[in-house]
């Protein structure tokens, strides 16, 4: 029985079956979507919350426990050397509410780029596309993006479950030696 | 027992390999290596070079055009450009030979940037020139063959810009340079470079130039891209220069340089295939007579991956006799078919 479920673990893990997959919402717009419950406090979540979106010099704010924040990654070809395919935009949202939290990560745009006339590489801005666009194409290319999102996606979960799990220590005042009378 | 632990070796070894993979693919602006390579055949129907294009200028003849290599990369506030060609296109047609051995750098980009703030970079090295609407790469250009404002403009200016983001929508450029094309200056006057730019709508993008100096003489230069539609799109150039007999930082003499107007109609017929036209207007003043060019040029992109195919017929039609036909005799009209391969990495 052990030895089933050893080999049906090398199996997965040899062909990458555990690697998460893209998931939709209603409209069939890819997202990422997560309840979760905590032990910790309301305002120890609100408190966690902003730590982790603010940082972020692009759009965040915070209403009724709602943050949100723009992201990016840069897709690259990898044949001789690497070079830039395109960018991907997409919005992290984060809401607190009572002693759960939860995350939506979605409105992935693509946006292809191409060199400059400086040697620079740039967004074509009028070619933005869906990210569910490009994935439906039967493309090599995409299917390797693919791998690069999901586990961007995953580290980006992976920190947000760190960062609200994180409990505020108060920060103890060292104590001074005390010459006790009572010795 | 040994099997369990040489299958949990296995897994753990598959599973080291996944996570290198995909470290990898998390590793931010590495150091990006990209380029191009190009080559043409060209017929004159005279039987001889006869276009002034500034490259795809060898008749009858499978020819080369260049090995591109750009190294750049970006971190943090930081960034560089290294741009090297080899072959006519990338050399001697499109740099100037720097060194006493006649030898080209084969520098076409070299330079550093900082972000000084976020609505300003500055910039110091060999650039592209800002000036114009075409390009010297041939993955910037939809036509193979050159228009005469690029032959004539600059190719490159070396020197310090700052670009300032004024809003979403506007950004002003002012450099200091040296003369038009050259690694170094000998002279002690700069010419003075200015850009203004403005993006009214995604896919937009107009670009009012002007660059001036007392041996470099001025132009002033309009160039736009207009996506009109997702399939139609505009280009548009216009310019004027002219030179002084005496050195000024402003040169307006009517008697020299060029005046000219170029449009780049385009459509995409397929996700692969685009059609596209070049009509040019282009006139060479001189102290007695002014010559004028008009030329066609259609042209054809046929992408498959990173290959672009371009089949392109050209025609040339002058107001004195400036071309020659297939009896060697001068006429005012001139022919050619080119079919060139773009690779692009």
């Amino acid at each position: 029985m052990r030895f089933g479920l050893l080999i049906m673990a090398v199996f997965f893990d040899l062909f990458g079956l555990k690697q998460s997959e893209f998931k939709y919402d209603e409209n069939g717009h890819i997202l990422f979507y997560e309840v979760i419950e905590s032990e910790l406090s309301h305002a120890q979540l609100i408190d966690n919350a902003q730590k982790l979106m603010l940082p972020s010099k692009k759009m965040s704010n915070n209403r009724n426990g709602h943050f949100e924040k723009a992201s990016s990654i840069r897709l690259y070809r990898k044949s001789l050397g690497k070079s830039p395919h395109g960018e991907l935009d997409f919005s992290i949202m984060l809401e607190v509410k009572d002693n759960r939290y939860r995350y939506i990560i979605k409105d992935f745009v693509f946006y292809p780029m191409k060199r400059n006339r400086y040697g620079k590489f740039e967004r074509i801005k009028h070619k933005a596309s869906l990210l569910k666009e490009k994935v439906a194409e039967p493309d090599k290319l995409w299917t390797q993006h693919k791998n690069t999102i999901l586990t961007k996606v995953d580290k980006v979960i992976e920190n947000i479950k760190r960062e609200m799990a994180v409990i505020k220590h108060e920060e103890s005042k060292p104590e001074g030696i005390k010459i006790n009378d009572d010795w | 027992m040994k099997k369990y632990y040489t299958l949990l070796l296995m897994a753990t070894f598959f599973s080291f390999i996944e996570l290198n993979a995909q470290d990898d693919t998390e590793e931010e602006n590495p150091l990006t290596i990209s380029g191009s390579v190009d080559t043409y055949y060209k017929y004159d129907f005279s039987g001889d070079e006869n276009i002034g294009t500034s490259f795809a200028s060898e008749h009858n003849s499978f020819s080369i055009g260049m090995l591109n290599l750009i190294a750049s990369q970006e971190i943090g506030k930081a960034a560089f450009v290294g741009d090297i060609s080899f072959g006519p296109r990338g050399q001697s047609q499109s740099l100037l030979n720097a060194g006493a051995d006649d030898n080209s750098f084969h520098i076409q980009n070299l330079y550093v940037a900082y972000q000084l703030s976020e609505k300003v970079t500055v910039t110091g090295g060999y650039m592209g020139t800002f000036v114009g609407y075409e390009v010297i790469s041939p993955t910037g250009n939809f036509n193979y063959s050159t228009s005469y404002l690029f032959t004539n403009g600059p190719f490159q200016n070396a020197g310090l810009k700052f670009d300032f983001a004024l809003s979403d929508k506007v950004g002003l450029m002012v450099g200091l340079f040296n003369d038009w094309n050259e690694y170094q200056d000998f002279s002690s006057s700069k010419d003075v470079g200015i850009q203004l730019s403005f993006s009214p709508a995604d896919g937009m993008d107009i670009y009012l130039n002007m660059i001036t100096g007392e041996n470099s003489g001025t132009e002033f230069d309009l160039t736009a891209g207009l996506q009109l539609s997702e399939s139609f799109y505009l280009g548009v150039n216009a310019a004027t220069y002219g030179a002084n007999e005496e050195a000024k930082l402003f040169n307006t003499a009517d008697d020299t340089g060029f005046v000219g107007v170029a449009l780049y109609p385009q459509i995409s017929i397929s996700e692969s295939t685009s059609l596209g036209l070049r009509y040019e207007n282009f006139t060479a003043r001189g102290t007695e007579d002014d010559l004028n060019i008009n030329a066609f040029t259609f042209s054809g992109n046929i992408s498959a991956g990173p290959l672009t195919f371009i089949p392109e017929l050209r025609y040339d039609s002058a107001s004195e006799d400036i071309f020659t036909d297939s009896d060697n005799e001068l006429t005012g009209g001139a022919f050619q078919f080119v079919a060139a391969a773009v690779y692009s990495f």
